[in-house]
């Protein structure tokens, strides 16, 4: 009898195991295929059809500064009229910063009375939708933000008055600037951080001779410049 | 006792510690095809009418969009991940916020939290700009306005003569069916900048997981060739690169003419909803109200497609392509534009009055059409141009 009952135990037991195994394996993903990057093969009604994609970039490479970067520009482009204009524009960014720079979104982090929020302060006008000017969310113990009403002394706020306001009364634990110069209606945007230091930059040429070219860089995790210069196929006529 | 836990041991893992659903496959080639296949079917107008977890959802454009592929990936297994726009980490269906809960309460309460995330804003950083073909532009892909306009569009699919058939909301809400409009939407209200890729205005689609965070040119099917199509011909440009069969003339007049009535049917829900809430609040509106209950966008869309309208009256007419045209086409088409009597898509903007398309046309040429949110009834329709006493006093945003 007690045999059975140790044997009816151990049974249990190697249920609850074989469920727990099944459970992990389960929430790993179970069986999963390879995955296939999306349009690999692309996606067609009309498999004669193939998109018009640019070529890959003819170069990746890691710099520092902007003057690599407009090295990199210059390098890969090898444009000459064209480039001497935009690079003229490149060199001009700092002075252009300080006088057209304009905000495009800022992400404040910030800690009030042991809670974190965050505050999503976007630069934009008119339209229809449902984009506040000013977001806020509180940071929920999964870490993951709840979007909450605005606090009442923000509402008639614009949104430089709200940063001002959690500089003045909070501690700010992270701010990501998106900051986008109008430097000439064929050149991209680009985005620096707090520090004046070059987040994102994209520039795109359009020169008649060789067609559409653009240059983008970003920050990569290890805060190193990457950057891919890319040549549309399409000449323009 | 022993008979409870083991019966505990098998529902545990399905409630308490489940993601909001289980990551059973990934993106790739094959599942894309599929979600293509499935917006075509089953994307639908009346999607948040449905019985089901995303029934009677309050939703804007932005939403609208999300929903899309988040139905797809959550009926199949497929990761849904999208970038926090807050600068957190990537919010995905791993979330286990409302573990506990049965799945379609899961699955609606994530899809609510994500409105609450994301807008049209977020968007880029979850799509990529595709090339123009169709593959590339095509069902479950998106139509993305410039941020001064901050409106979004989903495609149900592109027909065969090249023509878009966008499902969409507005502003947040709920609403019976979602708006839907068979044809390109302004340039003036998409690329109100000009078109330009640093806008990131345009058609867009999906990243798959692995792409969000990444610069967007590193994204396979990343092109940016529709930004070298000239502004001016942008609709009929996108329309010939992706036509597989010519539109007639006949077709052409159809779509137009349907455009324009469902436009101005859709403005009368507007527009009475902002007269309902002045009267309600009984006070001027704040920058957010404003906003939300005026209707500049709509009221340029609609007066871009009277224009449409009118250009091919006038190419019908010079050339003498009126055989070309079906009668009732064209008898629709004379009550628009001349003001020729008939019942073509009579406007019934309150319970006492109807008005014709004509009237409207004419309203606008007049400059009398109000998006102004404080107005009267007949000044928003531009029978009137008396400003109300709240519309003299109250800030306009």
């Amino acid at each position: 009898m007690s045999s059975l009952l140790r044997n009816r135990k151990l049974l249990f037991l190697a249920m609850l195991v074989c469920m727990a195994v099944g459970y992990f394996w389960q929430r790993s993903g179970g069986v999963q295929k390879t995955p296939v990057l999306i349009h690999e093969e692309p996606v067609t009604a009309e498999p004669s059809v193939k998109p018009d994609i640019p070529q890959l970039p003819v170069k990746l490479e890691t710099s520092r500064s902007l003057a690599e970067v407009q090295k990199c520009f210059k390098e890969h482009l090898q444009l000459k009229a064209a480039s001497e204009k935009s690079d003229f524009q490149l060199q001009d960014l700092k002075s252009v910063k300080a006088e057209k720079a304009t905000f495009d979104k800022i992400n404040v982090h910030f800690n009030s009375q042991g809670k974190s929020y965050r505050v999503m302060l976007l630069n934009e006008q008119g339209g229809e939708g449902a984009n506040e000017k000013v977001n806020f969310f509180e940071v929920e113990d999964d870490g993951y933000p709840t979007r909450r009403d605005l606090p009442e002394e923000w509402k008639n706020s614009s949104p430089l008055e709200v940063l001002k306001d959690i500089k003045n009364k909070n501690q700010i634990t992270m701010i990501q600037k998106n900051i986008r110069w109008q430097i000439d209606p064929q050149t991209h945007m680009n985005f620096v951080d707090e520090n004046g230091r070059l987040q994102e930059l994209m520039v795109i040429l359009k020169d008649p001779k060789f067609g559409t070219r653009m240059l983008g860089c970003k920050l990569d995790k290890e805060k190193q410049i990457k950057c891919a210069c890319l040549e549309s196929p399409q000449k323009a006529q | 006792m022993r008979f409870a836990i083991l019966l505990l041991s098998f529902i545990l893992p399905s409630l308490s510690f489940a993601a909001v659903w289980t990551t059973t496959n990934q993106w790739n080639a094959k599942w894309e095809q599929k979600y293509q296949e499935w917006v075509a079917k089953n994307w639908e107008k009346d999607f948040y009418n449905r019985k089901g977890p995303y029934f009677d959802l309050k939703v804007d454009c932005a939403d609208v969009v999300y929903t899309m592929r988040y139905v797809f990936a959550a009926d199949n297994g497929l990761p849904f991940v999208v970038e926090d726009p807050s600068g957190g980490k990537n919010i995905t269906n791993e979330i286990k916020r409302w573990d506990g809960k049965p799945d379609d309460v899961k699955r609606r309460s994530f899809l609510t939290y994500l409105f609450g995330i994301l807008s049209t804003r977020s968007i880029p950083a979850d799509t990529y700009p595709v090339a123009v073909s169709r593959a590339g532009i095509s069902s479950g892909s998106l139509l993305l306005a410039d941020h001064a306009s901050h409106h979004s569009w989903t495609i149900k699919y592109v027909s065969n003569t090249g023509i878009p058939y966008l499902i969409y909301s507005s502003r947040s809400r709920k609403i019976k069916d979602l708006y839907t409009r068979y044809e390109y939407p302004t340039t003036s209200f998409t690329f109100p900048n000009g078109l330009k890729a640093e806008t990131e205005a345009g058609f867009r689609a999906f990243r798959s997981p692995e792409y969000i965070g990444v610069p967007v040119w590193e994204v396979p099917g990343y092109s940016l060739d529709q930004y070298n199509i000239p502004i001016k011909k942008w609709a009929v440009t996108l329309q010939q690169k992706l036509k597989q069969v010519d539109e007639t003339l006949n077709q052409r007049v159809a779509r137009q003419l349907r455009s324009i009535c469902d436009g101005a049917n859709e403005r009368i829900d507007n527009v009475n909803e902002a007269l309902e809430y002045i009267v309600k609040v009984n006070r001027c509106f704040d920058a957010t109200e404003y906003d939300d209950l005026s209707t500049p966008s709509r009221d340029m869309r609609l007066l871009g497609s009277i224009n449409d309208l009118r250009a091919t009256y006038a190419e019908v007419s010079n050339k003498g392509l009126g055989g070309d045209v079906s009668n009732e086409n064209l008898y629709r088409m004379a009550q628009v534009i001349d003001g020729d009597s008939g019942d073509y898509c009579p406007l019934k903007i309150s319970k006492t009055k109807t008005m014709t398309l004509h009237e409207l046309m004419v309203a606008f040429d007049k400059g009398w059409v109000s998006n102004n949110p404080y107005d009267f009834l007949e000044t928003r329709w531009g029978l009137s141009n008396k400003s109300s006493p709240f519309a003299k006093k109250c800030p306009a945003y």
